[in-house]
Parts: C-alpha cells; sequence; structure tokens
C-alpha cells in the first residue's frame, strides 16, 4: 500500500532511488509497463496523459515504494498508485476541455476495432477500471478493492453491473459482426 | 436489476484470456447468460488491450529512471533547506538574544568608568543562566549543520547519470 509521508519521513526523508539499481528497474519495468500502461490509456483515454501517469507511478515506486514486497504485491501498488492517480487528474479536471488526441496507428478502415473502442469508451471510468482489473489482468475481488480503494463487497455489484452495461453497448455490434460473417443470401 | 451471478464467471473470464475452453465450460458458457457475457466483454477488452500493447510503446525504461533520480535530488536538497532554513531562524532569534544579553550584562553605572575584567566576564558566564539557552543554541545549530549537510552529500551521491541499460 501506498505510505503516507507522516513527520518521521518528513524530517528524515525517504527518497530511496538508490535501494533498486538500474537494471533491476529495468527488469520491473519491462515486466509491467505494457499493461499498466494499456490499463492507464484504456481509461483515461488519452496517451499523452497515459505516459505522464505511467511515469509518475514509477516515479512514486522509486522514491516511495516499500522495498519487502513479491511480485504480484508490487503490480498491485503499481496499479493502485495509477488509479489513484487518474482520480486525482479527474479531481483537478485538467483535461476537461482538451480533445481526444488520436493515437498512434489510427486508420480509417479499421470499422471493427473501431467500433469495439468507441463501445467501450460509453462506459463511466469507474466501469472501464473495474472490467479491465477484471477481465483483462484477472484480478479477484480482493485485489480489485486494493487496487481502486473501493470496498470488496461493492466490487462484486459494480463489476456486475459494468459488465451488463458492457455486455448490452456490445451486443448490437456482435450481431453486426456474425452477420458480416454469415453468407448472403441474394447474390449466390 | 436483477443480480444475476455464476460460479464460473471467473473460469469463463480465464478460458477467454488464455484460449483454453473446457468442453463442459464451452458448452455452459453457452446456456449462461452471465459466463456469456463476461465471455463477450472479456473478448472485447482483449482486443483492445491487444490493439494498446501492439499500437503503442511505453517510454523508455532510461527516461523514468532519470527522472526519479532527479526528483530525488530536488527531495534531497528540499530536505537540506528545511534544515539550513530552520538554522536561519535559529539564528534570528539568537542574535538578538545575544545582543540584549551582553547589553544588559556589560552596562555599566554612568558614574563609575567601566573596568573590563576578562576572568569575571568569563566567570559569570558559565554560571550565570544564560548557560542553558546558549547550550541548547549551539545544540540545535550543530543538529542542523549536520542535518543538513547529510542531505547535500546524499544529493552528491545521487548523480543524474545511469549504466549501459538504455
Amino acid at each position: 500500500m501506498e505510505r503516507t509521508p507522516g513527520i518521521v519521513s518528513f524530517v528524515f526523508g525517504h527518497a530511496q532511488t538508490g535501494a533498486l539499481d538500474e537494471s533491476s528497474f529495468r527488469i520491473l519495468y519491462d515486466a509491467t509497463s505494457r499493461p499498466l500502461r494499456a490499463y492507464l490509456l484504456h481509461v483515461c483515454r488519452r496517451p499523452d496523459v497515459a505516459d505522464d501517469l505511467l511515469q509518475e507511478t514509477y516515479c512514486r515506486y522509486l522514491m516511495h515504494g516499500p522495498n519487502d514486497m513479491d511480485e504480484s504485491q508490487t503490480r498491485s501498488w503499481l496499479f493502485r498508485v495509477a488509479t489513484n492517480l487518474i482520480h486525482d487528474r479527474a479531481r483537478s479536471r485538467v483535461d476537461s476541455f482538451v480533445p481526444e488526441i488520436p493515437e498512434r496507428g489510427q486508420t480509417p478502415g479499421m470499422e471493427t476495432r473501431l467500433d469495439v473502442r468507441s463501445t467501450l469508451r460509453q462506459l463511466k471510468p469507474r466501469e472501464r477500471e473495474l472490467l479491465w482489473l477484471a477481465y483483462v489482468e484477472g484480478m479477484n475481488h480482493q485485489e480489485i478493492a486494493a487496487a481502486t480503494g473501493l470496498r470488496a463487497l461493492s466490487i462484486k455489484i459494480l463489476l456486475f453491473r459494468a459488465r451488463r452495461k458492457a455486455a448490452g453497448l456490445l451486443a448490437p455490434q456482435n450481431a453486426r459482426q456474425n452477420a458480416r460473417q454469415k453468407p448472403q443470401k441474394g447474390f449466390a | 436489476m436483477k443480480f444475476a451471478r455464476c460460479e464460473h464467471e471467473a473460469d469463463t473470464s480465464r478460458a477467454a484470456r488464455t484460449g483454453f475452453w473446457s468442453d463442459a465450460l464451452r458448452q455452459h458458457a453457452k446456456s449462461c447468460n452471465a459466463c456469456s457475457e463476461a465471455a463477450a466483454v472479456t473478448q472485447a477488452l482483449l482486443e483492445e488491450s491487444t490493439r494498446i500493447r501492439t499500437e503503442n510503446r511505453p517510454p523508455a525504461a532510461a527516461h523514468t529512471w532519470l527522472e526519479a533520480r532527479r526528483r530525488t535530488r530536488l527531495h534531497l536538497r528540499h530536505r537540506a533547506l528545511f534544515w539550513f532554513r530552520a538554522l536561519r531562524t535559529l539564528t534570528l532569534i539568537y542574535v538578538p538574544a545575544l545582543l540584549i544579553w551582553a547589553l544588559s550584562h556589560h552596562s555599566a553605572p554612568v558614574h563609575e568608568p567601566w573596568k573590563p575584567s576578562f576572568r569575571s566576564d568569563f566567570a559569570s558566564i558559565l554560571t550565570g543562566p544564560a548557560v542553558p539557552f546558549a547550550l541548547t543554541g549551539a545544540l540545535l545549530a550543530a543538529l542542523c549543520i549536520t542535518m543538513g549537510s547529510w542531505y547535500l552529500l546524499r544529493e552528491a551521491r545521487t548523480p543524474l547519470q545511469h549504466g549501459a541499460t538504455r
């Protein structure tokens, strides 16, 4: 969990970049940065913001992250900090009037992908967070609760609602996709 | 809204993620509403995840490392400044106090010429009521200097460079 700086840490400081050497950090970064960036990009929808938040997350890990964490705890810690940063940014409303920047590689003619993307973007950020952590990262309710700061009991119902909403939004698109795949009778 | 949940939902999602479906689970997912929804949502999210991961690369680790080093140095400098500012405050308190004390201690009556006597002055300083005050000030000043210097030394030992792991 993220430590809150108290008077002791204020007086004596707790910057600990020296605790992890660069090669160890690179191994950790290579293992965790892609899923974390994908999560950030999925929730906040802006590549520049996602990169900023990713860097901020790892800087906080290097400066304030607890040393005695195993791999899964580190992953949880990183997702939790990233989620908190997304919420902080949303609260500060920095991006309220900034238009969404198109991502690299986005070209016309990718109808299906864009359909999925635009469909998923109709979900609220909190719903996107929950669905991503549950279905892409494969986290259980306890882990999601730790990452989002919600109660584990709330996760169950919130996740159910988000899944139901996403399935409802995806249903017409899946039907269209199935129709495209079927042979069209009148043109045979 | 009816709260429908299935105990196989997590298994279905895992199977959709990994691609390893057992026959029983596949049959179940077709008939179960919750599991079919979970499979559809997982599939859509995985497509999005694959797209994001292939189209976008995260920034290089070296950049983040250097940024963290830069912030650490700033952080240490802030800590050092905290102690040196405390020392400045201490000086602002002690210098006027010292002046007041010196003026009151050495003020001689107007009708008597002032005769400096080093021995008597020194003895009164060592035994006077100002001793604990002065000692406390000296100790605090030493503490501030030590802590501030320690942070500055730590800052100096955090170079803004990295090895060959670019």
